[in-house]
C-alpha cells in the first residue's frame, strides 16, 4: 500500500514537472528598476558628479560650438569607455584618470583656460573613457540591460546640462566669479579623490 | 488499500494532471495585454520596447533634420516596411540570432542623427526600409504564439508611423539652434545606448 501511494505521489509530480508553464521573458517587469539604477549610478558617485558637471561648465565658459559640441560627442564617447569596461578590457589607472579630470577640468574653469578646440575635445574625450569604463566595470548583471543604459547614459547627460545652465552665468559679470569659484570647487573634490587614489 | 484502490489512484492522479496541463495559458514573451484587444496589445507592445521606438526617433530626427524630402522619405517607407516585415515575422517566427543585433540600429542612426550629415534621399529612404525590415520582423516575430499576431502588427505599425510622423515634423519645424542642438544631443544617447547595449550582449 505503502509503496503504490509513493508511485502514485512520483507520478503526479512527474506528470507535474511536465506541465507546461507561461513563458514570461520582457514582458516589461523590472523596466523602470533597471532605468532607476541606471539613472542613479552616475549620480551617486561624487567624482563623477563634479566631473560631468565641470565638461558643462567648461563648454559654457567656451561658448559655441563646445557649449553644444560636448554634449552631442561626451555621451558617445563615454559609452566606448563603458563598452571596454563591460567586455573587460583592462584599463589601469581608471581611479586616478577619474580624479585628474575633476582637477584638471576644474582648474581649466579656474584659470579660464582656451585651448584650442580640438585640444580641449581630447582631453574631454579622454577623461570620458575613463568615466565610461568605470562605470561599465561596475555595472551590475541581472537588470535590464536597455532600460539601464538609457537611465545611465540620461542621467550623465543632465548632469551636463546642470553645468551648462550653471555656466550660462557666464555672460554676467558676477556670474563669471561664480563660475570660476564653481570650476575651484571641482578642482578641489579633484584633488581629494586623486589623493585617495594614489594613497 | 484494495486491489482496485492502486489503479484508482492511478486513475485520479492521471486526472488531476490532464486538467493542470489542460488549462490553456498564453506564451507572453516580450508580449503587453493591455485587455484592449490585440491591436492596442501590439501598440502598446511597440511603446513599451524601447529597443524598437529609439531606433524609429532617431530616424526621424535625422530625416527632420535633413528637410522636407527626407522626413516625407521615413513617414513613407518606415511603416509600409514595417507592416510588410512585421507579416512575414508573424508567419515564420523568431530567427534565433544573437540579441547583440539589436545595438546596430541604435547605434547607426543614433550616431547619424548626432552628427547630421547630409545623405540623399535615397539613403534615407534605404535606412528607413532597413529600419522597417529589421524592427518588424523582431516584433511580428515574438506575437507569433499570441491569438490574433495580425492586428498586433498593424497596431504596432500605427504607433510606428505615428512616432515617426510627429518627432520628424517636430524636427522639421525646429527653428532655433538649440532645439535642432537638442534633437541631435537625442540621437549622441540613443548611439551611446547602443555601444552599451552592444557591451551588455558581449559581456
Amino acid at each position: 500500500m505503502k509503496g503504490t501511494l509513493v508511485r502514485s505521489i512520483g507520478l503526479v509530480v512527474a506528470l507535474l514537472l511536465s506541465s507546461a508553464g507561461i513563458a514570461e521573458a520582457h514582458v516589461g517587469t523590472g523596466g523602470s528598476s533597471g532605468f532607476l539604477s541606471g539613472f542613479l549610478h552616475p549620480i551617486m558617485g561624487l567624482d563623477h558628479v563634479v566631473a560631468m558637471v565641470a565638461v558643462g561648465l567648461w563648454g559654457a565658459q567656451l561658448g559655441k560650438p563646445a557649449i553644444w559640441l560636448l554634449p552631442v560627442t561626451f555621451p558617445l564617447v563615454m559609452a566606448l569607455g563603458g563598452f571596454l569596461g563591460l567586455v573587460g578590457v583592462p584599463m589601469p589607472g581608471v581611479e586616478i584618470g577619474i580624479a585628474l579630470s575633476g582637477v584638471l577640468l576644474g582648474a581649466a574653469v579656474l584659470t579660464e583656460s582656451r585651448p584650442p578646440m580640438i585640444a580641449a575635445a581630447i582631453l574631454v574625450g579622454l577623461f570620458a573613457i575613463f568615466h565610461g569604463y568605470a562605470h561599465g566595470a561596475e555595472l551590475p548583471l541581472g537588470e535590464n540591460a536597455l532600460f539601464f543604459s538609457l537611465g545611465f547614459v540620461v542621467g550623465t547627460g543632465l548632469l551636463h546640462a546642470v553645468g551648462i545652465v550653471i555656466g550660462l552665468l557666464y555672460q554676467w559679470p558676477w556670474g563669471k566669479v561664480t563660475v570660476r569659484v564653481a570650476g575651484g570647487a571641482v578642482g578641489v573634490v579633484g584633488a581629494v579623490f586623486l589623493w585617495n587614489a594614489i594613497a | 488499500m484494495t486491489a482496485h484502490a492502486a489503479p484508482r489512484s492511478h486513475w485520479v492522479a492521471a486526472m488531476a494532471t490532464l486538467g493542470f496541463t489542460a488549462v490553456p495559458a498564453d506564451a507572453s514573451a516580450h508580449l503587453m495585454t493591455t485587455g484592449l484587444g490585440p491591436l492596442f496589445d501590439g501598440a502598446a507592445h511597440f511603446a513599451m520596447s524601447p529597443e524598437a521606438m529609439l531606433p524609429v526617433v532617431a530616424l526621424a530626427i535625422f530625416a527632420g533634420l535633413n528637410g522636407v524630402a527626407h522626413a516625407r522619405a521615413a513617414v513613407q517607407f518606415l511603416p509600409a516596411t514595417w507592416l510588410l516585415s512585421g507579416f512575414l515575422g508573424l508567419l515564420v517566427g523568431p530567427l534565433g540570432i544573437s540579441g547583440a543585433y539589436e545595438s546596430v540600429p541604435l547605434i547607426v542612426l543614433g550616431s547619424l542623427a548626432a552628427a547630421n550629415p547630409s545623405v540623399p534621399v535615397w539613403g534615407t529612404a534605404s535606412l528607413s526600409i532597413l529600419l522597417g525590415i529589421a524592427g518588424g520582423y523582431g516584433l511580428g516575430s515574438e506575437p507569433s504564439g499570441a491569438r490574433d499576431g495580425t492586428l498586433a502588427v498593424l497596431g504596432a505599425t500605427l504607433v510606428a508611423f505615428v512616432l515617426v510622423a510627429l518627432v520628424a515634423a517636430a524636427v522639421l519645424k525646429a527653428r532655433w539652434d538649440w532645439t535642432r542642438i537638442t534633437a541631435r544631443v537625442v540621437g549622441s544617447w540613443t548611439a551611446a545606448c547602443g555601444v552599451l547595449l552592444l557591451g551588455w550582449a558581449l559581456r
